[in-house]
């Protein structure tokens, strides 16, 4: 399943939900598609899973967040604040395609983590088919 | 809601009636969830130095995208590694030319 195929499934799915998508490929393909509560973070790398964090606190519906591995690594203490406040309502879904792929597609450092996060319920690694 | 990343104003709240981040970035992230899913202010609190780290999200997201805040920086720490911020915050922030409306920023003297 590619990318875009999977976030506008997940949309479908989940009509009620919040999305919050991250920059670069995922803002662009989300914001081609038709879900009443998405927001878009077209800046500032990583701070996508603290906004849904804080948006999750402070809300009782359920709140999607999708962000890239790139991103993710570059605000991974993130994780640590999810792990200790551990919002029901927040889904952190990771796009892996092991590149900073918006800016060269450079190799990242993402697989030496992904094991370690099958053990964290609020997150989900989905690696699309290009 | 409370976001504390310094230890200035740690001593006025008890433990449950605030969230401890894991770095300023991440805390003016937490502020900009709580904003969007309330709208209303979170009041956030960093050092001078801290404020670097914070710098990212702030230009790039809580500006462009008009998200409203209450920031407390706290500056005069001795040591040499919190000088330079201590020196131009002030100047710093005239040039960043942020709404004073939406963001009321708050710098305290230790």
């Amino acid at each position: 399943m590619t990318q875009n195929e999977y976030i506008l499934t997940l949309c479908n799915d989940n009509p009620n939900a919040v999305i919050i998508g991250s920059l670069g490929t995922i803002c662009y393909d989300l914001d081609r598609i038709e879900h009443p509560n998405k927001i878009l973070i077209r800046g500032a790398m990583g701070s996508v899973i603290g906004i849904g964090l804080g948006y999750a606190l402070n809300t009782h519906k359920q709140v999607i967040v999708l962000i890239g591995e790139g991103s993710f690594l570059m605000k991974m203490g993130s994780l640590a604040t999810i792990l200790k406040y551990q919002p029901q309502n927040l889904r952190v879904i990771i796009i892996n395609n092991s590149s900073f792929a918006s800016c060269g597609g450079q190799q990242n450092n993402f697989y030496e983590v992904s094991r370690l996060l099958k053990q964290v319920s609020n997150f989900e690694i989905f690696s699309p088919t290009l | 809601m409370k976001i504390i990343l310094s230890d200035k104003v740690l001593n006025k709240f008890v433990e449950g009636e605030y969230i401890t981040p894991s770095d300023e970035g991440e805390a003016i992230a937490i502020a900009c969830g709580h904003f969007l899913a309330t709208g209303k202010r979170a009041d956030v609190y960093m050092s001078a130095d801290g404020f670097c780290n914070a710098m990212n999200f702030f230009t790039s997201y809580v500006m462009p995208e008009k998200i409203e805040m209450n920031l407390t920086i706290s500056t005069g720490r001795k040591e040499s590694s919190h000088k330079v911020m201590t020196d131009i915050l002030p100047e710093l922030l005239e040039l960043l030319n942020y709404d004073t409306k939406r963001i009321y920023i708050n710098i305290v003297q230790r």
